[in-house]
């Protein structure tokens, strides 16, 4: 046998303290075999990978489950039919399915609205380069949608205003989020309380190209909150539901004091305002959802 | 006898008889090997006792992809590095090989074979001895010595050459060198 082999095969019986002191030694890492080996297990190492997925999968659920009522509310698909039904629907118009009455106190004027046609310096030819202005007056009247006053209808406020016809809130499904409770063909709401809120509507709405409006509370007075503005395309024709259900949800919101009850103080009286003013500011076509030729063709 | 595998998955159970039947079967072997290390008795000790902690601590990534002797060997000749690193031992020397002191009181009488060139291995410098082990009984190359240890390649051959003609010389003298 060669040295090395004799070497490498050299056994030296250790000490019986070496034992003791090894396990004063295991006791002083304060390290176990077990702890070692449950660190190292697979499912260990799983375990956050499962908590990170679980927390995913929650938050995914629950940001979807704030936005798509909203997102349903906010811009809402349209059929041919009601396109068809708002083509027909005379301008100036504020509600063609609900009972209008201008306020008395407020003195009605006339809604210049007016829908301009550009076509781009460079060529008109390209369809993109569209752009659509939708111009209301600062000195729009304030209409009032039927939330008060009219007790000789059977039909409470939330029917009066929701009572759009099958074809119009079809998309919106029987009940699109808890708060809004659209009543089809004038039946009451399935569930929930009445839509409550007095709506009051300043300026009219468009037939034609995409606006965007603002719920005011408080007679009139906006709160500066993002989320209660809402661009809505109005060939889709769900836009004066969409923005009624909207003014609701805000409006439900406040009362409850969900919404910047905190900061804002709450006022005896709401008004929900649906402003059609902003309007005025410019959006971007949507070439989608537009069933203008392009200018090109012949 | 119990074997490793069923030994390592009782450890792994913490059963503390498991654990000490497995003490018993590697404490020789590494302290056998730590000894070929150090010169002194107890650094081979601790050197050993710090490789089975490291063993114990390490079961559970153990793979089963080979032996595991070579593998907990393979922890207690990195440990035996460690801890030589750490009294600053110089690979590198070129000491002298006339300055090798063989015990006075080694005899074939009072040792067997093995202790005898145990015994002469323990005599060699730091330096010499590390890479002979390395080399001749662990069987790494001449890069990974000179890797582990922070040194050239040509100093880990000229060592291990150094140190080979030095214990040829003494187990010759001895009688021990009835190999190559």
């Amino acid at each position: 046998m060669r040295i090395e082999d004799e070497l490498r095969q050299l056994q030296t019986a250790p000490r019986a303290e070496a034992w003791e002191k090894f396990q004063a030694a295991r006791a002083a890492a304060g390290e176990s075999v077990a702890e070692a080996a449950a660190s190292q297990r697979p499912v260990r190492r799983l375990v956050p990978y499962w908590a990170w997925a679980a927390a995913g999968v929650a938050l995914v659920i629950a940001v979807g489950g704030l936005w798509i009522p909203d997102a349903r509310q906010a811009v809402p698909r349209g059929t041919e039919s009601a396109e068809a039904e708002l083509r027909t629907a005379p301008l100036g118009d504020p509600a063609p399915t609900n009972q209008v009455e201008p306020l008395p106190e407020v003195a009605v004027a006339a809604v210049q609205a007016s829908s301009t046609l550009q076509k781009a310096s460079s060529g008109g030819n390209k369809p993109n380069h569209r752009e659509d202005d939708l111009l209301l007056d600062a000195s729009a009247p304030l209409y009032k949608v039927n939330c008060d006053g009219t007790p000789e209808e059977a039909q409470s406020p939330a029917e009066a205003l929701f009572s759009h016809s099958e074809e119009l809130s079809a998309p919106f499904g029987p009940t699109p989020s808890p708060e809004v409770h659209l009543a089809e063909s004038g039946a009451p709401a399935a569930s929930g309380k009445p839509f409550e809120a007095p709506i009051a509507q300043k300026g009219s709405w468009p037939t034609s190209s995409w606006f965007q409006f603002e719920v005011a509370l408080n007679n009139g007075n906006l709160y500066d909150l993002n989320d209660l503005r809402r661009s809505v395309s109005p060939k889709s024709g769900h836009w004066r539901q969409s923005a009624l259900a909207f003014a609701q949800k805000q409006w439900e919101n406040l009362r409850r004091g969900e919404r910047s009850a905190a900061a804002l103080a709450l006022p005896e009286e709401l008004t929900v305002t649906i402003d059609l003013k902003s309007a005025a500011r410019r959006l971007p076509a949507n070439p989608f959802t537009r069933n203008d030729p392009p200018k090109n063709n012949p | 006898m119990d074997s490793f595998d069923d030994l390592i998955a009782r450890c792994l159970c913490r059963e503390p008889a498991a654990e000490k039947r497995l003490y018993d079967r590697l404490a020789p072997v590494l302290l056998g090997l730590c000894r070929r290390y150090f010169a002194n008795p107890e650094d081979a000790e601790d050197a050993m006792i710090q490789s089975l902690l490291t063993v114990f601590e390490k079961l559970p990534q153990f793979r089963y992809e080979g032996s595991f002797e070579g593998w907990a060997r393979r922890i207690a000749v990195h440990t035996s590095l460690m801890a030589l690193r750490k009294k600053k031992v110089d690979f590198s020397s070129a000491e002298d090989v006339a300055s090798l002191e063989v015990p006075a009181d080694f005899s074939l009488d009072s040792q067997d074979r093995t202790q005898a060139i145990l015994a002469c291995v323990q005599a060699l410098p730091e330096g010499y001895r590390t890479v002979f082990n390395l080399f001749a009984v662990e069987g790494y190359s001449h890069a990974e010595i000179a890797d582990a240890l922070g040194i050239s390649e040509a100093t880990s051959k000229s060592q291990y050459s150094r140190a080979r003609a030095r214990l040829q010389s003494v187990l010759t003298a001895k009688g021990l060198n009835r190999a190559d």
